[in-house]
Formats: structure tokens, sequence, C-alpha cells
């Protein structure tokens, strides 16, 4: 008996209990959909935060603390300086350029508006290096940090904020009670939800690092941003900073160079396991629809026995039995797969509604999702098959 | 040829032991029209399973033409049945779900014939039997005796040497009962070995010879002298 054969006859059998092959179908429905959609959600977050991480810059690399150091957890340690930056640019040539970043926080006024605002001190590679646009005006420059000018560069949405409708270029505003005036805007805004900061967060101000450095008293850098000359040099770039830390610092020093890519490669794995979590949920529904066509198929086989009996008085040899079957309940599994996929798609589509991230519907999970259900058709419906084969021909002729 | 020697078939049932066949012999030619008779639970059904490979004995020879039946495993067992044997029921045994004509090619397509050649050959069996009109009909749908000839049908479809009637028309009332026996006495005809149970002297007396059981041995048999002859009138 050919596979045709097996399939017609396992959709007349599927078809002869309706509610039955619907309501069995429905828990492999639902466990693909879960595994599917559950996977979308892994896929979705792995997308979204590789863009934002590569949305920080352009071949970026930052020195910072490391938070997983002892002594740093315990706050024993002090911030490179500025001097101790400009060495280590010297001592790192496949470093294109670096920026500083000092943070400081306070108040902006103007006119009778006023704003709360975080201060970052920085050099005129930042915006480069960040890969920031600058919406009109310029940007902090060479002469505006040696010579500790007190200039600002504030965002997009500030600027509407205060300004309104007139060029806020040339305005003069108070920062800390001091005369700062506005020399540019940047471009737009952008999400800026990464971990390391959100430097480019609507009430952010620009100003040359040396402002910043005067108003702390010190020149303590919490995060030193870094270029690489071209992407293929990032990993040289991270060698170089780091040795020179070593140079500078010794070797027990608690600080870490980072690129995008260990960055996202650490991401990636956080973002595996949750996968894998969410994964294993959604495989155990599927799991546990299994369970319901492994019932369904034992009772349809009990019910079937004389139906077992007289296919075998006409010649059915046992493997076409055990085929029938197993055919029977693979169908059930692929059909509710069919289903679960395009639920598991509304499901994703719904979710990325809601979730700051695109639904992410791979080809893979898709393939994995009929694979396993195949598999799970498979599994719980080799041994009601092997059952109805087994079966003495005159015994299941004379079952009432 | 069929050939049964010192056949037993003992059932065990807890500490109770039925001795449903009891050393049985007996000799079926090719082409013999023959039947058995006797009370209920003297073992006719019995042997019957054990003729058409549906079960084992406990103990005796089987030969069936120049296999020893004994012999072989489940698989060859399968293709006898699918094969060389057609089984006619007592309660039919049809698969419900289907029409006649799907019913019929169950043999066919567990025997690998192909789809199309096997709707044309279910058609011709059924058109055997009378029952052309009622191909596309469920069993539902169709008169005890109507079943029957769809089971006889089936039973011929595969083009087997020999058939088992195990009570073909104990269902059934006597004309209809009569039809059935035209069929077989036409595939007697044909040269088909047959073996009908029956409990009917009428019936058995369409046949070339009795073996007569009782407490699952043969008791004697007997060679019908006046052998009826049964014509159809509504079956071609
Ligand atoms: N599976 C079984 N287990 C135990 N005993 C059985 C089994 N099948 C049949 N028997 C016994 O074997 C004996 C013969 O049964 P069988 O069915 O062959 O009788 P029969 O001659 O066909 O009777 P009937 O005319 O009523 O059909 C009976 O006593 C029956 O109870
Ligand atoms: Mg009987």
């Amino acid at each position: 008996m050919g596979f045709l054969e097996c399939f017609l006859l396992a959709f007349d059998s599927l078809r002869a209990n309706k509610l039955r092959s619907a309501l069995t179908l429905l828990g492999i429905v639902i466990g693909v959909s879960s595994v599917i959609t559950m996977v979308s959600i892994g896929e979705g977050a792995r997308y979204m935060v590789s863009s934002e991480i590569s949305g920080l810059g352009a071949n970026l690399l930052w020195i910072q603390a490391d938070y997983m150091n002892e002594e740093v957890k315990k706050g024993n340690f002090q911030n490179l300086t500025l001097e101790e930056a400009n060495r280590m640019a010297q001592l790192a040539p496949a470093v294109a350029a670096m920026s500083p970043q000092l943070m400081t926080g306070g108040q902006l006024r103007y006119q009778n508006k006023s704003e709360d605002i975080s201060i970052g001190g920085v050099n005129e590679h930042f915006l480069d290096i960040r890969a920031i646009g600058l919406g009109r005006g310029r940007f902090i420059a060479d002469l505006d940090v040696d010579l500790g000018r007190r200039v600002a560069v504030i965002s997009h949405r500030m600027a509407e904020r205060l300004f309104g409708s007139t060029d806020p270029i040339g305005q003069t505003v108070r920062i800390r009670d001091q005369q700062f005036v506005i020399i540019g805007v940047l471009e737009g805004e952008k999400s800026g939800m990464m971990v390391t900061d959100s430097t480019t967060g609507d009430n952010y101000v620009y100003v040359p690092v040396t402002v910043v450095q005067r108003m702390l008293g010190h020149s303590r850098v919490p995060v030193l941003f870094a270029q690489a000359r071209d992407p293929r040099v990032v990993s040289d770039a991270r060698q170089q900073l780091a040795r020179a830390l070593e140079l500078i610092r010794g070797p027990n020093h608690p600080f870490e160079v980072q690129s995008q890519d260990s960055m996202v490669e650490f991401f990636g794995t956080i973002i595996a396991v949750f996968t894998a979590i969410l994964g294993g949920i959604g495989s155990i529904s599927l799991l546990v629809g299994g369970i319901g066509v492994m019932n369904i198929m034992l009772v349809s086989v009990t019910e079937r026995t004389k139906e077992i009996g007289i296919r075998k008085a006409l010649g059915a040899q046992k493997g076409d039995l055990l085929r029938q079957f197993l055919i029977e309940s693979i169908v059930l599994c692929l059909v509710g797969g069919s289903f679960g996929i395009i639920f598991g798609q509304g499901g994703s589509q719904l979710i990325a509604v809601f979730a700051p991230w695109p639904a992410m519907i791979s080809l893979l999970s898709i393939g994995v999702a009929v694979g396993f259900s195949t598999f799970v058709g498979i599994v719980f419906g080799v041994y009601p098959a092997y059952k109805a084969a087994q079966l003495d021909p005159i015994d299941a002729l004379r079952y009432e | 040829m069929i050939r049964v020697t010192n056949l037993s078939k003992i059932y065990q049932t807890g500490s109770i032991e039925v001795r449903a066949l009891l050393n049985i012999s007996l000799e079926v030619v090719t082409g013999e029209f023959v039947a058995i008779m006797g009370p209920s639970g003297s073992g006719k059904s019995t042997l019957m399973n054990v003729l058409g490979c549906l079960d084992r004995p406990t103990s005796g020879c089987y030969q069936l033409d120049n296999l020893a039946v004994s012999t072989l495993d489940d698989k060859e067992l399968a293709t006898i049945r699918n094969r060389k044997i057609g089984f006619v029921f007592q309660t039919f045994n049809l698969l419900g779900r289907t029409s006649a004509v799907a019913n019929v090619e169950v043999p066919l397509m567990y025997g690998g014939v192909n789809r199309k050649a096997r709707r044309q050959r279910a058609l011709e069996a059924l058109a055997k039997v009378g029952l052309s009109p009622r191909a596309f009909h469920k069993p539902n749908e169709l008169s005890g005796g109507e079943r029957q000839r769809v089971a006889i049908a089936r039973a011929i479809v595969s083009n087997p040497a020999i058939i088992l009637a195990d009570e073909p028309t104990g269902a059934l009332d006597t004309k209809s009962g009569t039809e059935v026996m035209a069929i077989l006495e036409g595939l007697h005809q044909q040269g088909l070995t047959i073996i009908v149970v029956t409990h009917d002297r009428e019936i058995a007396n369409h046949t070339q010879r009795i073996y007569h059981f009782r407490d699952g041995e043969i008791q004697y048999i007997e060679e019908v002298k006046n052998r009826v002859i049964a014509v159809a009138d509504r079956v071609s």
C-alpha cells in the first residue's frame, strides 16, 4: 500500500470523527503556535538589541570600568584621567579618534523656561564616533575644547521646547548659572535605550569636555569612546587599547574595552538562553498536544479493532496497518502544525504591536515547527500504530 | 487442495481447557464444493479460521496445495489470505464508512494493484454478484442479502482458488440464501474450491459432501445424493 493511499485513508478516518480530530488538532495548534511565537519573541529581541548596538556608532569601542570587578563593585577605583586617555590614544594606532565623556547634571534656563539636563563633556570627535547627525549649526570644535569655550549643542526636541520657531543658534542660555551660547542642534533623535548610556536622550546637552572638567574640579572620565580606523581593525584596536590600559594602569586594572561585536555577542548569548527557555515553554505545550494525539490514536485503535481484524483477514500486512495509523497521527500533527504556523505568525505580529521589536518569523522556526510536529506525530503515533499492527487477526475480528 | 492431518485446537481459559478441534483429518480436492454441519460449539468456525489462515492450530498439519501452512510466518499468512483464499463471514464484516465498491477494492489494495485497475476489477466482481447498480452505496444502505453479495464480491475479487464461507446464509432469509448459494454454485462451476459452514440442511444439499461435526471431531462424512443446483433469477 502506497503512501498516497495511506494519506487518503488517514484523511478519511480523520474526517469520520471531525470534532474529535479538531480537538486533538487544537493541542498541536497551540503547541506549534506557541513555539513559533516564543522563538519569534527571542528573534525579535535579538534583532532589536543588535540594531541598537550597531546604531551606537561606527566601528565603535568604549572603555569603562568593569562592573563585574570586585574593586569596582566596592567603588575602590579611580576613573581614567584625560591625560591617561590621551596616552592611550597614542598607544593604539588602529584607533582613528577618541572622545571622553564626562558627565554631570544641572539646570538650563532660557528666559522664563527651565529644564533639568544632563551635561556631557565631549570633544570634537564625539559626533563622528557615535554616528550622530547634526541638524543645524556646528558641533564642538577642537578650539572650543582647547579654550574651554562655553558653547553648547542641544537636541532637536529641546530646541523646539525652548525656542519654538526662533532660530536657537547664537542664543544665550544659562547652564548651572553660567552663560552658554547654543552653537548647534542635533538631528532628529535616536531612541538610545542602550546600556552604557542614554547619551542621545533629548535632555542631553553637549559642551566641551574642558568646561565640564572645570565644573567638576576633576578630569576623571567614566566612559571613553574610540573609533577604529575601519571595521576590519576593530579587534586590533581593542587589543591595542587593552594593552595600553595595562601599560598605564598595570595588569590588574579594573577597566574593560568593549566593542559592538563583543556587545552583540554578549547579549546574543543572553538572548539565546532566553529564547531557549521560551522555546522550551512552547515545546511543553507541544508535548502535551502530542500526548493528546497519542491518547486519541489509542482510542481510535481500540474503537477500530474490528476494522483492523477485517483488514488483516483481507490480507493487510503488519506494515500496512503500522503505516496507516502512523500516517494518521502524522497527518493530524501536520494539519495541526500548519494551523499552528498561521496562528504563530498572528501571535508574533500581535506581540510586535506591543513589544519594541518587529515580528521576526524565521523560516527556520517554521521548519523546526513542521519538523517537530511530524516528529511528535511519529513519536506519539508509533505505539498506537504498533498496537494495531500486532493485533491477532482472529481476536480483532471477534472484538465487539 | 486442502489437507489437514490430526489437527487440534485447544483453548486454555484459566484452568478450563476447551477442545475446539480434536485430531481432525480431512482432505478437500481442488474444485470440490463441500459443507460442514454440526451443532453450535462443535468447532466449525474454529476449523474455518485455521483453514483461512486467520488462526493457528495447537497441533497438527495443514497443507494448502504444496504449502505447509504451519511453517509459515505472519507475513506469508497475510499474503495467502490476500491471494489464495476468499473468506465470507456470517456477519458480512464490511467496512461501514466506505461504499460497496471501495470495500471490494480492499484486498486488491493490499495486493498492490493500482487504483485504476482496482476500481475496474471491483466493479467486475460486483457485476458477477449482480450488484452493479448498488456499487456506490454504503453497507448501511444495503439489505442483508446485498451486503453478503458485496462480501462475496470482495472474497472473489483477487481471484482466489478457495472460498471459505462460515454460515454465509445464517443471517439471511431463504430467498437471499438461495441467491448466495447460486453465486457459490457459479464459482464452483468455474473450478473454485468451496467450503461452506451451515446449520441448514437445504443449504448443505447444494454441496457435494457434508462433514458432520460434534464436539470438535468429525462424526461422519456424507456424500450428497441428490445435489440441489441453485439457479439465480436475478443473478447473472
Ligand atoms: N477464543 C476462544 N477462547 C476460548 N474458547 C473458544 C474460543 N473460540 C472458540 N472457543 C470455543 O471453542 C468451541 C468451538 O467454537 P466454534 O466457534 O468453532 O463453534 P461453532 O461450531 O462455529 O459454533 P456455532 O455454530 O455456534 O458458530 C466452543 O466451545 C467455543 O466456546
Ligand atoms: Mg461458528
